[in-house]
């Protein structure tokens, strides 16, 4: 998509400092332990490097009435197989290829902090291509085409002091909801804020979650916003064109979403060009 | 490693060692500055004799380092022994160890005791203080 | 780099995964991100300044100490900073962060009552307590829960 054609919101030095797209599906049947190393010898070339993760738990958006906000956390243990997740990074730790047996991620990550943001068009076909990678692979083995159950899009933005704001009770200098300003005179400027919202996408396609707190960056020990949004829901139907048409939901919501969140001093920072 | 271990007819009680401390084991305390065990507490602790090597010689490379002294008595006194790498050339160059596992760690306690013993030689400020 | 390598236990040891800092993922927070920042919104400012003071430790190189110790290990640092997150400071001042000669960082406490408490580079908690500058009791404990007997100990009366 061309800079003329785009809609969405456009900075030239976005805060994001990794992507995540990825897939929730019906347990495996038949995936073992096996696998973990079979794939990888798929993707080594590209993935030299694999480490074992503790499984992520489901996690699925209800929208059945009277709905409580829970997770649905479930335990997998299909097949005997330990709550385990393979980690397939490469060399220089920038992509990351995240599988169980009922989950597929793919993510980006800046490693030095000066790297420019590769855009979603750029990272949207490398998880086609390694999602398509991995199906196969499993038809390879017998094992079934996934079943999908739900999408995910994730960014996170890691907002540095000293840039638009310098202190965590600057909330007001991010962060457009909010005013800074009190009903009275009481309260002093806050030390630390943190918060959580979630908006429900219309006709139930998903929602969005985004979450904003106060941070170190264990790189090199910085004050920083962290602030996540992941857009979660479910495709139409297991076709990678479903999903594909999930992902460009859950991207426009994401960058509309944290444009709209966040302030026009924000924006000028981060050099905002649509 | 081969360890050989070095008794006082080698090198006496009163034998002066010298060990590097870098400014990261350094903490400014009680109005001072001191050691900390983190600086002793590993398995065979590197030392040399005071009578083989000049602290300018030892200093050399690291000139933001300090430099400490203590005598074989006080390791000895702490359960400790003086050991030699074979193969080790440097003659002024010994490892400080525990007796009976020489690839044991260096405990707490000795190395506080220890540090009860220190005496700067060369004192270089650490730039930042916690 | 180390040569490619496969890498499968399951389950890891139990510490790497409580550095975990998406611990809202239900509501908000996804656990699939990779990115590692500290939390700090429920810490006070002097567990802050302990963590940055930990994180400056990264910066260690190849024979930081002259006697060849090596860089410190992710795993040393990623567990100090938990630690210092299970340490309530209200009633005790920043502690000394030293980094040990074995690859471990060391919290040090002084006073009257001394204590020391040393994540090693193997991922134990080793402490020492003293009083009045003589050693009386050096141990390992296995769980963050056990600082608080500790930490009660060297809190000012």
């Amino acid at each position: 998509m061309t800079t003329k054609e785009r809609t969405l919101s456009l900075f030239s030095e976005p805060p994001v400092v990794e992507t995540v797209l990825g897939v929730q599906f019906v347990p495996l049947k038949g995936f073992g332990l096996q696998h973990f190393g079979l794939f990888w010898s798929k993707v080594r070339e590209e993935y030299p490097k694999l480490v074992s993760q503790p499984s992520l738990p489901r996690v699925i958006e209800s929208f059945e009435e009277k709905f409580v906000p829970k997770p649905e956390i479930t335990v997998s243990l299909s097949e005997k197989l330990p709550g385990l997740r393979g980690w397939y990074l490469n060399e220089p730790e920038t992509r990351l290829i995240q599988i169980q047996n009922d989950r597929f991620l793919y993510n980006w990550k800046k490693v030095k902090g000066n790297e420019t943001y590769p855009q979603f068009d750029t990272i949207q076909p490398e998880f086609k291509a390694n999602w398509e990678k991995f199906c196969k692979f499993l038809t390879d083995e017998d094992i079934d085409h996934p079943e999908l159950t739900q999408c995910e899009v994730t960014y996170v933005n890691h907002i540095d002091i000293g840039k638009g704001w310098n202190s965590f009770g600057e909330f007001d200098k991010v962060f457009a909801p909010w005013s800074g300003k009190f009903s009275g005179r009481f309260l002093p400027t806050p030390e630390k804020m943190t918060f959580n919202t979630t908006f429900v996408i219309p006709n139930k396609k998903g929602r969005l979650h985004i979450s904003a707190m106060p941070a170190i960056r264990r790189n090199d020990g910085k004050e920083i916003i962290k602030v996540e949004l992941t857009a979660r829901g479910r495709p139409t139907n297991s076709n990678i064109s479903a999903v594909l048409e999930w992902f460009q939901i859950g991207h426009e919501w994401i960058v509309q979403g944290f444009t709209d969140l966040t302030t026009d001093h924000m924006h000028k920072i981060w050099r905002r060009t649509i | 490693m081969e360890l050989v271990i070095i008794d006082d007819t080698e090198i006496p009680n009163q034998e002066i060692l010298y060990r590097r401390i870098p400014p990261e084991q350094m903490k400014f305390e009680g109005g001072q500055w001191r050691v900390s065990t983190g600086a002793f507490t590993t398995r065979q602790a590197s030392v040399n004799l005071a009578s083989r090597i000049s602290p300018e010689e030892i200093l050399g490379s690291y000139p933001t380092h300090s430099l400490v002294s203590f005598t074989a008595s006080n390791i000895r006194e702490l359960g400790c022994l003086l050991a030699k790498e074979t193969g080790d050339t440097d003659p002024s160059h010994f490892l400080v160890c525990r007796e009976g596992d020489l690839n044991q760690r260096i405990s707490k306690t000795i190395a506080t005791n220890l540090i009860k013993k220190v005496s700067w030689v060369r004192f270089n400020p650490p730039q930042s203080t916690t | 780099m180390e040569e490619n390598h496969m890498i499968l236990d399951a389950p890891p040891q139990a510490y790497l995964t409580t550095f975990e800092e998406s611990d809202c993922f239900y509501l908000s927070g996804s656990p699939s991100t990779w990115t590692n920042e500290v939390s700090v919104y429920d810490l006070d400012t002097k567990q802050i300044q302990a963590i940055y003071e930990v994180i400056r430790l990264r910066e260690l190189e190849e024979n930081w100490d002259s006697y060849g110790s090596p860089p410190l290990k992710v795993e040393t640092i990623n567990k100090s900073i938990a630690l210092i997150k299970n340490v309530p400071m209200e009633d005790l001042p920043v502690p000394h962060v030293i980094p040990t000669a074995d690859g471990g960082i060391q919290f040090e406490w002084g006073g009257i009552r001394g204590l020391e408490i040393e994540v090693t580079q193997n991922g134990e908690i080793e402490y020492l307590k003293c009083e009045n500058g003589e050693p009386v009791e050096e141990s390992s404990i296995e769980r963050f829960t056990q600082l608080d007997s500790l930490l009660r100990w060297v809190s000012p009366v």
